[in-house]
């Protein structure tokens, strides 16, 4: 007979637990009368309001917001958020309101004082926005899911983890247990434009965290303590399938096995490390890192032009941002594509948040700087570059906003840093090192502006002769964004890649972070400046 | 359009929330409507500009010490009563606890700081734009690009159950510019925030941003390394606000170091430090603090009072009452925050906590020389405006930070400023930095606004001075302005 338990461990418990339970335990429906026809109303009401004010564009965008955090089986929280935004422009001015009212008479409000805002600032000194036609956005759609996790049982969230976590338990003398983490969000959208554009979308998050905790005793008596995390849990665009496909269970004996090899890494004292340039091989974590906050960051093109000097910074490939197209910014191995489409993307959608439906662009094409991450205000300030290579004018897609009670801006898509030709992996690029350092799980701080890094937070190990040797301290990387991408000597290939969820990097004021994903290799990268830890406090 | 709900609205909400709650047990409600009215602006033209309202509910049910709770944003009778369920369904999950852990609130009277400003409130779109539409003109006028953002907001906080309604509304302002010059290889910072808009002179901080952009064309490179460094108000607070939040001064923090157990729940926290606790800035072994021993240099103090005229903020979170504390007098550690449950189990007392908030005065005794005093009894340093891309978390016990200068840095030789320097990245623990202080000037209030202006978690005013501190580590050149 196959237990609850032996469902668990073989992460098949999805159709058990649809199927099992009462309707009244299946359904966990915030009540709301807020049907299809009702959110189409308010927001035509919205733009017929702001146009009827004088606002030229405007569009009007009707969000909710459910989230759910779980701490093993203790419950984090449940919040649920609704927002109505509405976006105008007048003679080159924009105006916004903001709020939670899901009413005609709200809507039509607020409407009005967006585009009168929109109004009393177009007093200022002329200004034009450049506002090209796209197809008109029309339909629904949705993250493809298999199981919206807010109509699971929030009991069945909790079991599973609690089961987890009994398993991790039984499993060796030794393991004290397990840390679960779940967490769900699902965000639904409708937006309407002026221009005739309808459309609903409703996006999923859903991921966590698994930690085997294994305490033995140590040879003095003492208990040692080491903790693996699990694989298949990272956040990302699914449904409560992710956790239902992750076997946790089935990852035990590896993730003993890597709580062991750190315990025995702590006993061996770490080198220390000598201040000089070193050939390093990062792994996918650190170049994802690596990768958001240099050519991520740099490449967002209102932050190029000057438009974040005020909080977050503004980039390295600014203020002008002409002259650094078709730069080489890399080595020539190295591509690096945009996309709002890219399976289970944290920034994957139909269409951005202006009814642009996206499509896959490349920032850096063998090297050499070729786009900007853009809006459909934005494209504008590329057209002589575009017009130069021949290609149309149109938003790269990148339009989007923290919620409902947020004006819409540019923001990340998922970006992905191509694999090298051949398929090899952090493993193989390490045996093709002769002396250099491995870094991992590298993050740290960036200087937007200055293009520079400092990995404060990171893993090193010396390699001699293609071979992980002892740890190494003492000393830490600092880099030029352009430099160390310059230097990127090998990538690993398309089997390494690993996908990485960025809950946003901050931007606008008031500030405002929207999650994305980033998909990277390992890098092999030679002459990276490593400097005193003493210096920089590690 | 709707701004935020009155006193009475939030009363007769809280009486409709309670009225849906059902099955025993006992309701409480935390609320935070508010109001913003922004304005941004970039390379001189208002980039974008609204108005949003919201109001954040929090709604608790707790039946026999087991509780849930749900959060939402809408305040119709349907979604106050799904938020309900939630809630209920929720606590189902929780063990309910035995009679004497029970928690019974500690309720005391709050003080009444004014921090309501009409002026703030009635800061419209049309009077936004009057300003802002100068202050973009002068940089228009000076050929300077200049980007900036006002922000005013009105909250009401509340916290309410079946026999109480605490209410209190608040206003904050803020204004902040940066004017690069047309090559942008230079740049000048200013701003502050405060509850009175009438009070914050927008006018005169762009004239100290532009002044300081001009002072700061054609940067030289000097070398890094360890100078005498004068860090104005701004550059203070930026550097050591972290040795005040709620989660530095916390007592039981300090006190406890690593987790005992797993099921400590604040082990599995996923911070940057990892799963393992680190030990405090104010941590003198496992299970003991440094409240008696001097932790900085022994003219300063640290206090913070929701009555404090300059440095008001609303009198209560929850039911936790905010007082006046001196963390530290005359470098000595003299209180760290603590909760209800903290006060009963380890000090015997059944008062309510002692919160922090993370607003706080840093002052100190003596002469108080102004900026241009400190520069004139300087050989050799370096003045700093602010730093930039300081991490909310530090790396290690001392507290060790990084971050680099913005908005102007100068060398000073010969007590005078000689020329505009490029940009530093930093590196030094604010907690040793506070034990290198050569002068204290006149604490000022500064611009706090960078994580909201949601109270607690975002709202901390903040009041420091200028300060010289020798040997203060610019580890390296950053190439930024």
């Amino acid at each position: 007979m196959t237990d609850r338990r032996t469902f668990l461990k073989h992460g098949s418990l999805a159709a058990v637990g649809l199927v099992g339970l009462p309707r009244w335990m299946r359904i966990m429906e915030p009540t709301s009368s807020n049907g299809a026809d009702r959110v189409r109303d308010l927001a035509q009401r919205a733009i017929e309001a702001a146009r009827d004010a004088g606002a030229t564009y405007a569009e009007a965008r009707l969000t909710r917001q459910i989230s759910e955090v779980f701490n093993g089986s203790a419950l984090g929280g449940h919040a649920e958020e609704f927002g109505v935004a509405v976006r105008a422009l007048y003679n080159g001015y924009w105006g916004f309101a903001g709020s939670p009212y899901w009413n005609a008479d709200d809507v039509v409000d607020q409407a009005r004082s967006a585009a009168n805002q929109a109004k009393v600032y177009a007093r200022g000194r002329p200004h034009t926005v450049d506002w090209p036609p796209i197809p008109v956005a029309s339909g629904s759609w949705s993250t493809p899911i298999r199981y919206d996790p807010f109509t699971i049982p929030i009991e069945e969230k909790t079991d599973h983890a609690a089961s987890w976590e009994q398993l991790a338990r039984e499993f060796h003398p030794h393991t004290n247990g397990a840390m679960t983490g779940m967490s769900f969000v699902r965000r639904e959208c409708a937006v309407a434009t002026t221009e005739g554009a309808y459309f609903t979308q409703t996006t999923y998050v859903s991921g966590g965290r698994f930690v085997l905790l294994y305490k033995p005793w140590n040879a003095e008596g003492n208990l040692d303590n080491a903790e693996a995390d699990a694989q298949g849990l990272m956040h990302t665009g699914a449904g409560w399938e992710l956790f239902l496909d992750a076997k946790i269970p089935d990852q035990f004996p590896a993730l003993l096995a890597q709580c062991e090899a750190q315990l025995q890494e702590e006993k061996s004292d770490p080198k220390p490390g000598e201040v000089g340039r070193y050939t390093i091989v990062c792994d996918a974590l650190t170049m994802a890192n690596i990768l958001v906050n240099t050519i991520g960051v740099g490449t967002q093109l209102d932050r190029a032009l000057g438009y974040e000097a005020n909080t977050g910074m503004t980039s390295y490939l600014g203020p002008d941002p002409m002259t650094f197209l078709g730069d080489p910014i890399a080595a020539p191995l190295v591509t690096v594509r945009a996309d709002r489409s890219m399976p289970r993307g944290l920034a994957t959608v139909q269409w951005d948040a202006e009814g642009v439906r996206p499509e896959p662009f490349t920032l850096v094409d063998k090297g050499t700087l070729v786009d900007y991450q853009t809006t459909r205000e934005q494209a504008a300030w590329l057209a002589p570059w575009y017009q130069k290579r021949g290609k149309t004018v149109r938003s790269n897609g990148c339009a989007n906003a923290e919620s409902g009670l947020f004006t819409t801006m540019q923001h990340f898509p998922n970006l992905t840093l191509e694999p090298g030709p051949r398929d090899i992996d952090f493993d193989a690029l390490v045996a093709a090192t002769p002396r250099g350092l491995a870094v991992q799980h590298g993050a740290g701080e960036p200087n937007f502006n200055g293009g520079q890094m400092l990995l404060r937070h990171f893993g090193c190990r010396e390699i001699v002769d293609g071979k992980l040797g002892r740890s190494v301290a003492g000393i830490v990387p600092l880099f030029g964004s352009t430099d160390f991408w310059k230097h990127v000597v090998a990538l690993g290939g398309p089997s390494s890649a690993v996908q990485y969820p960025i809950f946003g990097v901050d931007k606008g004021e008031p500030g405002q972070a929207t999650p994305f994903s980033v998909r990277t290799v390992p890098a092999q990268v030679a002459n990276v400046a490593f400097i005193s830890g003493a210096r920089v406090g590690k | 359009m709707r701004r935020f709900l009155s006193s009475d609205e939030a009363q007769a909400l809280v009486k409709r929330a309670m009225g849906l709650a059902a099955g025993g047990g006992s309701t409480e409600v935390e609320l935070d409507t508010s109001w913003q009215g922004n304005l941004r602006w970039a390379r001189n033209i208002i980039t974008t500009a609204g108005d949003i309202s919201n109001n954040r509910l929090e709604i608790e049910r707790s039946i026999r010490g087991a509780s849930g709770t749900a959060k939402t944003n809408q305040i119709d009778d349907a979604n106050l009563l799904a938020a309900i369920r939630r809630a209920e369904r929720l606590l189902n999950l929780r063990r309910e606890l035995p009679e004497e852990e029970l928690k019974h609130e500690f309720i005391e009277p709050y003080p009444r700081p004014v921090i309501w400003s009409d002026a703030t409130y009635g800061l419209d779109a049309e009077a936004r734009a009057t300003g802002m539409l100068q202050v973009t003109q002068s940089s228009v006028g000076a050929g300077v690009q200049s980007a900036g953002y006002v922000q005013v907001a009105a909250h009401g906080v509340a916290t309410m159950d079946e026999d109480r309604v605490w209410y209190y509304p608040y206003t904050t302002a803020q204004f902040s510019i940066t004017v690069q010059d047309a090559a942008a290889s230079a740049a000048g910072w200013a701003g502050v925030d405060g509850n009175d808009w009438s009070k914050l002179d927008a006018a005169g901080l762009t004239a100290i941003a532009l002044d300081k952009c001009v002072r700061s064309r054609n940067p030289v490179a000097i070398e890094p390394g360890y100078y005498t460094a004068i860090l104005e108000p701004q550059a203070v607070a930026d550097f050591v606000s972290l040795l005040f939040t709620p989660e530095t001064l916390d007592r039981e923090s300090a006190e406890a170091g690593p987790p005992n157990s797993p099921s400590d729940s604040r082990y599995f926290d996923a911070n940057l430090h990892g799963s393992q606790r680190l030990l405090g800035p104010y941590t003198r072994a496992i299970g003991q603090s440094k409240i008696g021993e001097r932790v900085i240099d022994e003219r300063l103090t640290v206090s913070s009072d929701p009555m404090d005229p300059e440095l008001s903020f609303p009198p209560f979170h929850g039911w936790q009452v905010f007082h006046p504390v001196t963390w530290i007098k005359d470098g000595v550690l003299q209180e760290l925050a603590y909760a209800r449950s903290y006060a009963v189990k380890m000090l015997g007392k059944d008062t309510g906590g002692l919160p922090s908030t993370g607003s706080y005065r840093l002052s100190g005794r003596g002469e108080a020389p102004s900026v241009d005093e400190m520069i004139a009894t300087t050989k050799r340093g370096v003045l700093v405006t602010r730093f930039g891309g300081v991490p909310r978390h530090p790396l290690d016990v001392a507290m060790t930070l990084t971050g680099y200068t913005r908005g102007g840095v100068w060398l000073i030789e010969n007590g005078k400023i000689t020329k505009p320097v490029r940009n530093f990245r930093f590196t030094e623990s604010p907690m040793i930095a506070l034990n290198k202080v050569e002068q204290i000037g006149v604490p000022k209030r500064v611009f706090r606004p960078k994580y909201g202006d949601d109270f607690p978690e975002g709202y901390s005013p903040v009041m420091v001075p200028a300060l010289k501190i020798r040997d203060f580590n610019f580890s390296s050149l950053a190439e930024s302005i």
